[in-house]
């Protein structure tokens, strides 16, 4: 991780007129990071993705790929390659042919063409299918095209716009697990934008939290689920359960109850638990924060069961449990470790 | 029984309005081939008599080859300046294509002799001399508009992913349009110049009043007619139709949105 950022992003922003698409952002990533950019429609990731590609000009701010600055370069002289979320594939070229067409472009010899197209045909297990048209292919085939036509050209990055988007479940796992054996084969650097928690999680190296244009968080998939540094992100990547809290003098305390201490400005703040991190019971007593409930709601949603229970405080917790038969109006003991907790403000 | 009734109404006026528009042109045709000089029925001889008449005229092979120099030139012209036009107007906000469409279309929805005089006028204002040139400036304004709508609507629901997809790829682009773009629109734009070319080709009043001197097919007509009704007008009638017809069939399958 010492090594020189592949890509480095120095107060990268976008405006339309007085409207930030996105703020000034800085960012770097590494040679063979799998990045997904991740948040809710309309934060700014894909006009980010298109900066990165050269289909939209930053209005502030550098690009640099492998130390060159590519800010001001058209898309064609970028080291990237693109998966739009519309694949746009050549309707009126055969799948060998859109393939091999950013090869013929560059003026690369047409044997190595022919041998180059056929495996990466076969890397996508698309062999079959040379001949066809785009429009003869299932939504599922022209992914694997598109990916297939940006991964021959051997981008420094490969960027893709939310690209399981139009998918159905099914074909969407498929074609994740896909995406994730062609980065374990071939390796390179990826970068993709999703609105999808559950996908980035699953795929990424790193995650890149996004919203209204600015960068909440930076980090692997287990720092942006277990140490979430905002409030967007405690709710955003995953269920939260929150507990009203002051920080004063770098100790937090929660009324009535347990303070801790915890370096930060002072004020409000919120203290953030998963589900699946609070214990209930016995299995309270050995926590090291402690408070006691009444069990409202029971919900058995099969691999695990879902209490809700309410706090002495008034508030409410929902506490995942791998069993239990626990049920409503019982009293109970809820725990949780200090080191399951995080720390936001409001 | 009264809905039968009302069918069978229906279908009588319809047949009816049929034979109206198109009698007058079967007739044009059959007079063409017909032996007499007198354009009465019945219908005597069959000759192609009349055609060799016409072929027999020194006007009429310069009143072709100047509908074909105007015809070609303005289906070009109006093909490429009307493509750029479009490819502008649909990068447009919705109302500036509004205003856009509407500027472009006036010439098309003015009458044709309100036209002719406005240009004659900014013609000898501008002291320009009337040929073939003012005629095919003028044709530009009243088939350009046709061009503008059939490629914008073409390029309205164009995949412009693709274009991404080709500069993406590494293609400039220029290379993109020839290689990508062009290829895809390539149908359109033909139909487009085809229909342009119909329009150009038949157009009588403006032609009449900016050509200066000699003759396009349609003033030709007009001249002949002044000098006698003989039949082979008719054949020049028929020339004339199975060009434009011929030329529009081609251009409706050619824009056709093929999936």
């Amino acid at each position: 991780m010492n090594a020189e950022p592949l890509v480095r992003l120095q107060g990268l922003a976008k405006s339309y007129g007085i409207y930030r698409a996105v703020h000034p952002l800085d960012l770097d990533f590494h040679e063979g990071d799998f990045l997904a950019i991740l948040g809710p429609s309309g934060c700014g990731k894909t006009t980010l993705l298109k900066m990165l590609g050269g289909f939209v000009e930053p209005s502030e701010g550098a690009i640099l790929i492998g130390g060159r600055d590519v800010t001001r370069l058209p898309p064609e002289k970028r080291p990237t390659n693109m998966v739009f979320q519309g694949y746009g594939l050549f309707p009126h070229m055969t799948i060998r042919q859109n393939v091999g067409y950013g090869l013929r472009i560059a003026g690369t010899p047409r044997a190595e063409v022919d041998a180059r197209v056929r495996d990466m045909l076969a890397l996508v297990q698309m062999e079959a299918f040379a001949d066809k048209l785009p429009p003869q292919l299932s939504g599922g085939q022209q992914q694997r095209i598109a990916l297939a036509r940006a991964l021959i050209m051997r981008p420094k990055v490969l960027l893709l716009d939310e690209p399981f988007a139009a998918l159905d479940l099914k074909l969407r796992q498929a074609m994740q697990e896909e995406l994730r054996r062609l980065h374990a084969e071939i390796g390179g650097t990826f970068v993709f934008v999703t609105h999808d928690q559950a996908e980035a999680m699953l795929l990424a190296t790193k995650v890149v939290v996004m919203s209204r244009g600015k960068v909440e968080q930076v980090g692997t998939p287990e720092e942006i689920y277990l140490r979430p540094k905002t409030h967007f992100v405690s709710t955003f990547v995953g269920e939260a359960n929150f507990l009203k809290a002051c920080r004063r003098l770098a100790r937090v305390s929660i009324e009535g109850a347990f303070a801790f201490d915890d370096a930060g400005p002072d004020g409000d703040v919120l203290v953030g638990v998963r589900p699946e991190k609070v214990r209930l019971g016995a299995a309270a007593a050995r926590c090291d924060h402690r408070f006691s409930g009444t069990v409202t709601q029971r919900i058995f949603l099969g691999a695990q069961v879902q209490y809700t229970v309410r706090l002495q405080n008034g508030e409410t917790f929902i506490a995942c449990l791998q069993e239990g038969d626990l049920l409503p109006g019982d009293s109970i003991d809820v725990g949780w470790m200090s080191a399951d907790q995080w720390v936001v403000t409001p | 029984m009264n809905i039968a009734y009302g069918r069978l109404a229906n279908t009588t006026i319809g047949i009816l309005c049929m034979i109206f528009m198109v009698a007058p042109l079967v007739l044009v045709v059959l007079f063409s081939f017909g032996s007499s000089s007198l354009m009465t029925f019945p219908i005597r001889g069959f000759t192609f008599g009349w055609y060799g008449a016409l072929m027999a005229r020194d006007d009429f092979w310069s009143a072709l080859a100047n509908s074909a120099t105007v015809t070609g030139a303005v289906g070009v012209a109006a093909t490429v300046i009307g493509t750029a036009a479009a490819m502008v107007i649909v990068r447009l906000r919705p109302r500036q294509s509004a205003a856009a469409f509407f500027l472009f279309g006036l010439p098309m929805m003015m009458p044709p002799l309100v036209l002719a005089l406005a240009l004659l006028s900014l013609f000898s204002v501008l002291g320009v001399k009337l040929s073939l040139v003012t005629v095919v400036l003028a044709h530009l304004t009243f088939t350009m508009p046709f061009v503008i709508l059939i490629v914008t609507a073409r390029l309205r629901d164009f995949d412009y992913a693709v274009i991404d997809s080709a500069r993406d790829l590494g293609a400039s682009p220029l290379k993109t349009f020839l290689t990508v773009t062009f290829p895809l629109i390539r149908p359109t734009l033909f139909g487009a110049a085809l229909i342009a070319m119909a329009l150009s080709l038949d157009d009588f009043v403006i032609t009449f009043f900016l050509i200066g001197g000699g003759n396009t097919l349609p003033t030709l007509v007009w001249g002949m007619l002044r000098t006698g009704l003989d039949p082979s007008i008719n054949a020049l009638g028929t020339l004339i139709l199975l060009l434009t017809i011929g030329s529009s069939a081609l251009a409706l399958r050619l824009t056709r949105y093929r999936g």
